[in-house]
């Protein structure tokens, strides 16, 4: 069967858009949070969740076990149900509604590639096999630093390696999949002519085809969710990388592989008989118990929203003239809009009410990437979303203090990589053990005890403990230490008068400085966590806030930025300084950074600060220690201390809660929301609509950090409902592969994306409750429905319902934005 | 029975033990309630099991115990049943009992926030208990039918650890490779002690050592030296019967390290007691040797090619314990005790820090291969400098050629680990230098401790052997020329861009020499029905 030029361009297309449902996953060491169904952006949320249902047999909502239980401990009231019916526009009402959730819930699985059908049952697996083989070669042909001996070249790019690297594979045999390699031979060398050539072989309906292609890649979906994020930073450079293509193009092959070496003309036959027959529409049982959920997961947002709204109608209406009239703050704390931030920034609130806070995305503005001492590669401190407009490199201050300091670091990082060489060469590793490995009981000893880290800190590793506190940015610096390496560092002196006007325009900091302003980014304390960057800040693509912090409160205390400044008619107080700090979401302490530097007026305000934050972190700690698994502490200390040893502890896999339990955004004024315990599930951005003349920072605020938290969001949402899938699994079985690309749960298997299920889960519970965000802005509704209007992510997460919106209008009302369009009293 | 206890201090080390097995007779009602009790409480019969055996160790030392003595506490060593709860009391059981026991405390307090929140938290330690104090027995046993039980009943709870994830089928799979391959190995075992039985009349490892030095030894007790032969090799995961021990990584991370630093090392413990026997008949050590320096060979080539930590932790221990069969088979003995307890804590850490692997890789310069292309002649003056330093460090501890011939194959073993030391100073002088103060500090110290345990080991294990017959010799010699031959590929061939014929070995390599599959079809064979239920069976779009 030949095609004709119009087919080939449809397969094409196929392939194209199967390779846009998969979401980027980004690397262990920069783990950023995904919207997982990102590719499905641009449907509506419930018609994705029938596709989901219907093609690969996975959820998008909770079982119905789960809501049953929420609904019996009164968490979804009637009146909840009741509400969702009506949103859902569904035909049935409420007692009709309560029949079907109790009625039983059948689920099919769909069967739409030859492997699960070779599947036997006495036999290993074939879907599982061909899964293991693909991955496994992924992990050879990406591995970042995990086999001494990397895969030697097999050919160009990855589908043809894997052809060359596949026609060696003894495997198949002992799979008693013959003949294998002949079979392959006959295959093209390249991808998209070999998904032609699959295809066709196969005789895959052309109206099957894009599902068909779609469940292919969705069983190796962790990844292909890799090479898409291989695609993605490629586009953010200006270039292109089909490498996904090359995946499906495996994965393709490998059906076609096993449907070509059948022994059994039946069988195959009466795999394309499922193939055409699967059903375009779910069946009616499954239809209604699908709706059913999404009813139950509206009711459940609905009754999480009511309490919200109810909260912020008591709060009444601000006085924007009382606001600017305020008097001046002793000082001003600006923290993450992460929603770990929102429970410590209420608390220094209490702490000390003169204290004012406010919530703007961890990076500050600062576009950069960032280059380590003595590192070979800049890693991004900024979110994925935006290319990074500078590189800054880490320095001493002075040249000859950081040549000093590189020259030893370099020196033990040598030392330290030869001693890997020795522990781990294939020559070396027997005697390793016998002259060396006794020190190792040593170690077993203080690393259970949390005295020392398994492995060196990494940002400190090669220095001695005065060193590292003596390195920091260095915005002037031409080029890295030790390197030649061209193109542009540091940050301009001319350009930074502009970069510091971003940052104080995005966060509608006009007037009113305190003396002190704080700039905390955050991090996390833990150790032996190959996740361990997902706790840090998502806005700082999985970095610690610490060098973010430090480049904007460098740019605004120059003296000839404010200058330029106050040329422009943004003045800055000549009293009023930057603070940069690190909040440790883990212990809640707040470490203040370069404090040497603050003049000696500030002092007493300094020290004020200093014991607010203190009293506060003891607020927060008590708050926090509720949710952990943890004996109730006696004392302040005794709480910090349990913390600090969570922390320090290698085996402990929930040092903190992360980001479990976000729930809503709010780009409102902080006096809108300071009368509410948000309970840590909030992103809180600082926004007030009357200094945003032309509305561009609201705009700036609904396509970046809104999207951003939607896809905190909905990743913490997909990890949640359909963990098998999107979720990381179990980590005490946590396999970390590719040095530091992901990790395999167990043995092998696919690449594992999302969040592992321990920081969801406390073991008897989900403690995220998975929802998707409610936003709330008070803004004119012309103005929010603009952006809307103007910009397509905005429009698809808002219209296709991936998120609720609501407006707080002037009088204090609360209205919800209806996803055709329009707004109505919440 | 209690008075005959209290007698002699050897009843120590029934301490470590009982308190554990006390521990695993918990109601289970009870563990699930009170799971960090539980921890805590397999944390204390740890310590308590370290603390008797060091205070026993020191009684020896001291003289106040004679050493090495066997306890009998039940039954009997001789006779027509010659089972006895019998405790061997020498250097050698004080060295593993403590090194169980410490590991058991540790990987209790690991367990205890690992698993936190876990409804089987609590089972899991009941099932800890039961493992290690069988695995107890084991080590301090003086009778070899009570090692047999003794490794058959903590081969049972260790595939009830293996399987915490019930529901899992990799994991039941993993569990059930591994039964297969145990059950034989302890067949062979029972068959052997069975053979020492009728032919001996005694099963007491002393009896046995006594019996196999006077030199008058049965075909009976050559069977039996070769049934030992083969439970090691079956038991130590050596190639072809490896696949088992890389995918225990379906058991959670506190039990990959208890069962890679601890119980695997059964075959080589049962090889120490038993080693004047084996010596009497020769060529079962050679074979063992064989085995041992095939795996070793296989199994690193293969851990270069791994890109999963855990996968490339896994090839790493079957490699070290075909170099620890290697060694015994060499007659060894006391650097096969070295190589083990070393070993252990190394592999346990290792384990248990995993998931540090990312932290690594973030530091500056975390990358490892470094891609620098190293010439023959490069990796030659390197090996022959570092053949320079091992020698003249041997000889300064009194190791020489003459004395122990074995030098050969130990002495470039030495030398091509050094050599990997010492090729990352190509890149710059001031790291040269220090390098080489490295290379002299390892070397010093792995001598040092080569004497040192022959010390320890003294009138426990033979000696180092002084001689070597034509056979031996051109066995060592193999052994040297197959760690060059390993060093010249790790550092020479795979630095260059691979030609087809390296690149064939990689594929097959990475695949782990494709044993695995016709185990795993083996396994449906033998055990049809257990698989079937379980989710996963048709890959994940089924769960």
């Amino acid at each position: 069967m030949t095609r004709s030029p119009s087919q080939v361009k449809d397969i094409a297309a196929a392939v194209d858009a199967v390779c846009e449902r998969f979401a980027p996953f980004w690397p262990l060491d920069a783990m950023v949070a995904t919207n997982p169904y990102l590719g499905f952006a641009g449907q509506p949320f419930e018609q994705a969740a029938e596709y989901h249902r219907r093609i690969i047999g996975r959820p998008m909502t909770m079982n119905r076990d789960w809501f049953r239980e929420q609904i019996a401990a009164g968490r979804i009231t009637d009146a909840d149900l009741a509400e969702a019916l009506v949103r859902s526009r569904s035909g049935l009402d409420l007692d009709g509604l309560k029949a079907a959730i109790e009625e039983p819930v059948a689920v099919a699985v769909p069967q739409l590639l030859y492997s699960h059908m070779r599947d036997g049952r006495y036999r290993p697996s074939h879907s599982g096999y061909v899964v293991q083989q693909t991955s496994q070669f992924c992990a050879a042909y990406y591995d970042l630093g995990q086999a001494l001996w990397p895969l030697p070249r097999f050919g160009d790019g990855l589908y043809n390696s894997w052809w060359h690297y596949t026609s060696i594979d003894r495997s198949p045999g002992g799979m008693d999949i013959r003949n294998a390699d002949v079979a392959l031979r006959t295959l093209p060398d390249t991808p998209r002519e070999a998904i032609r050539a699959a295809v066709e072989r196969m005789e895959v309906p052309e109206d099957r085809l894009e599902d068909f292609l779609y469940v292919a890649l969705s069983t190796i979906g962790g990844w292909a969710s890799y090479t898409r994020y291989l695609r993605w930073v490629a586009e953010m450079d200006g270039g292109r990388n089909d490498d996904i293509v090359d995946l499906l193009a495996i994965r393709v092959a490998w059906e076609a592989l096993l449907v070509e070496t059948c022994e059994r003309p039946a069988h195959r036959a009466q795999w394309l008989q499922s193939l055409r027959c699967w059903p375009r529409a779910l069946g009616p049982e499954q239809g209604r118990a699908l709706e059913v959920n999404l009813v139950l997961q509206r009711a459940l947002e609905i009754g999480y929203q009511r309490g919200l709204v109810a909260g912020l109608r008591r709060g009444g209406e601000p006085r924007p003239a009382a606001m600017t009239e305020a008097p001046r703050p002793s000082a001003q704390a600006i923290f993450c809009i992460d929603v770990r931030s929102e429970v410590i920034r209420r608390a220094l609130e209490t702490a000390d009410p003169a204290i004012e806070t406010r919530g703007f995305a961890g990076f500050f503005g600062v576009m950069a990437e960032y280059r380590p001492l003595g590192a070979n590669r800049s890693r991004a401190h900024l979110p994925v979303l935006l290319p990074p407009r500078y590189r800054v490199c880490e320095s001493a201050g002075d040249s000859a203090r950081t040549g000093t300091l590189l020259a030893r670091r370099r020196r033990l990082l040598g030392l330290s990589g030869a001693w890997k060489q020795f522990k781990l060469s294939c020559a070396s590793c027997f005697s390793f053990v016998e002259s060396a490995g006794l020190l190792y009981f040593f170690k077993l000893v203080t690393d259970s005890f949390g005295w020392t880290r398994p492995v060196p800190d990494p940002d400190s590793a090669g220095l001695g403990r005065g060193d590292a506190a003596a390195l920091g940015p260095d915005l002037d610096a031409e080029h890295p230490a030790g390197g030649d390496e061209g193109g542009r560092w540091g940050i301009p002196r001319d350009e930074r008068a502009d970069v510091a006007a971003f940052m104080l325009e995005s966060m509608g900091f006009r007037s009113r400085f305190a003396p002190l302003v704080l700039l905390a980014g955050h991090g996390s304390s833990t150790v032996n966590n190959p996740q361990r960057a997902g706790l840090d800040c998502g806005a700082c693509a999985g970095q610690t806030g610490e060098a973010s912090v430090r480049m904007a409160a460098a740019i605004l205390n120059d003296p000839a930025v404010r200058a330029t400044l106050a040329g422009r008619g943004r003045s800055i107080p000549d009293d009023t300084w930057f603070l940069p700090a690190l909040h440790d979401t883990t212990t809640d302490e707040v470490r203040l950074l370069e404090t040497e530097a603050v003049p000696a007026g500030l002092r007493p305000a300094l020290d004020h600060l200093r014991h607010a934050l203190a009293r506060a972190g003891e607020i927060t700690r008590f708050e926090r220690l509720r949710l952990l698994d943890e004996p109730r502490p006696a004392d302040n200390a005794g709480a910090l201390r349990a913390l600090r040893r969570r922390g320090r502890d290698w085996s402990q896999l929930r040092p903190e809660w992360g980001l479990a339990g976000n729930a809503s955004f709010f780009a409102v004024p902080r006096a809108r929301t300071a009368h509410l315990s948000l309970e840590g599930r909030a992103f809180l951005h600082e926004y007030d609509w009357r200094q945003d003349t032309d509305f561009e920072v609201l705009k700036l605020i609904m396509s970046a950090p809104m999207v951003v938290a939607s896809w905190i969001n909905l990743q913490y949402y997909g990890s949640t409902v359909d963990h098998d899938r999107l979720g990381a699994g179990n980590k005490v079985l946590h396999n970390v592969v590719g040095g530091r690309i992901g990790v395999l749960e167990g043995n092998g298997g696919d690449l594992r994306l999302g969040l592992a299920r321990q920081s969801l889960h406390d073991g008897r519970r989900w403690v995220h409750e998975p929802l998707r965000l409610s936003v709330f802005i008070e803004a004119p509704a012309e103005a929010i429905d603009g952006v809307i209007a103007d910009n397509r992510t905005v429009h698809d997460l808002v219209v296709n319902e991936w998120l609720h919106l609501f407006r707080l209008a002037d009088d204090g009302e609360v209205l919800r934005r209806l996803p055709a369009g329009g707004w109505q009293r919440a | 029975m209690i008075a005959h206890l209290l007698s002699s201090p050897a009843a120590l080390l029934l301490l470590g033990p009982a308190l554990m097995l006390l521990l695993a007779a918990v109601p289970a009602a009870v563990a699930i309630r009170h799971p960090l009790v539980m921890g805590c409480l397999i944390q204390v019969a740890g310590l308590a099991g370290l603390l008797c055996t060091l205070a026993l160790a020191l009684l020896s030392v001291l003289g106040e115990v004679t050493t090495p003595v066997t306890l009998v506490v039940l039954g009997s060593d001789s006779g027509v049943f010659p089972l006895a709860l019998s405790v061997l009391a020498d250097s050698l059981t004080f060295t593993l009992l403590g090194l169980v026991s410490l590991l058991a405390a540790i990987i209790a307090r690991y367990s205890t926030n690992y698993l936190a929140g876990e409804a089987a938290q609590g089972i899991f330690f009941r099932w800890l208990a039961f493992t290690v104090s069988a695995f107890m027995l084991v080590v301090i046993a003086g009778n070899l039918l009570m090692f047999v039980i003794a490794i058959i009943v903590t081969g049972t709870g260790l595939n009830r650890l293996l399987t915490h994830y019930r529901r899992r089928l990799p994991a039941q799979m993993v569990a059930h490779k591994k039964l297969l391959f145990s059950r034989m190995a302890d067949a062979a075992l029972l068959t052997a002690a069975l053979l020492i039985a009728f032919s001996e009349g005694t099963l007491s490892f002393e009896a046995i050592a006594a019996t196999a030095e006077r030199g008058d030894t049965g075909w009976q007790l050559h069977l039996a030296a070769w049934l030992i032969v083969a439970y090691a090799i079956l038991k130590s995961g050596q190639f072809p019967f490896h696949g088992w021990l890389l995918q225990v990584m379906e058991a959670p991370t506190p039990v990959s390290a208890l069962l890679h630093a601890g119980i695997v090392y059964s075959g080589a413990i049962v090889v120490l007691r038993t080693h004047e026997l084996l010596l009497a008949d020769g060529f079962a050590l050679i074979a063992l040797a064989l085995v041992g320096l095939m795996t070793a060979a296989l199994a690193a080539l293969a851990m270069l090619t791994q890109t999963a930590i855990k996968s490339s932790l896994a090839w790493s221990t079957t490699g070290q314990l075909g170099f620890m069969l290697l060694e015994l088979g060499l007659g060894l003995f006391v650097l096969a005790v070295l190589h083990l307890v070393a070993h252990s804590v190394y592999k346990a850490h290792a384990f248990l820090s995993s998931g540090s692997m990312v932290d690594l890789l973030r530091a500056p310069g975390g990358k490892s291969g470094s891609g620098r292309r190293v010439t023959t002649l490069a990796w030659g003056a390197t090996v022959a400098l570092s053949a320079a330093i091992t020698f003249a460090m041997a000889a300064a501890w009194g190791v020489t050629l003459a004395s122990e011939p074995s030098l050969i194959a130990i002495g470039t073993i030495v030398a091509v680990a050094v050599a990997q030391l010492l090729l990352a100073g190509w890149s710059g002088a001031a790291l040269a230098v220090r390098l080489l103060l490295v290379s002299v500090l390892v070397t010093g110290v792995y001598f040092a401790l080569h004497k040192g345990f022959a010390a320890v080991y003294d009138g426990v294990l033979a000696p180092i052997p002084h001689e070597a017959t034509l056979g031996q010799t051109l066995l060592l010699g193999l052994v040297a020329l197959v760690f060059l031959g390993l060093s010249y590929f790790q550092t020479v061939l795979t630095s260059r861009p691979a030609g087809p014929w390296l690149r064939r070995v990689y594929v097959h390599l990475y695949n782990g020499l494709y044993t695995d599959l016709p185990v795993e079809r083996l396994v449906y064979r033998v055990w049809p029905a257990r698989f079937r239920d379980l989710p996963g069976r048709r890959g994940r779009l089924r769960s």
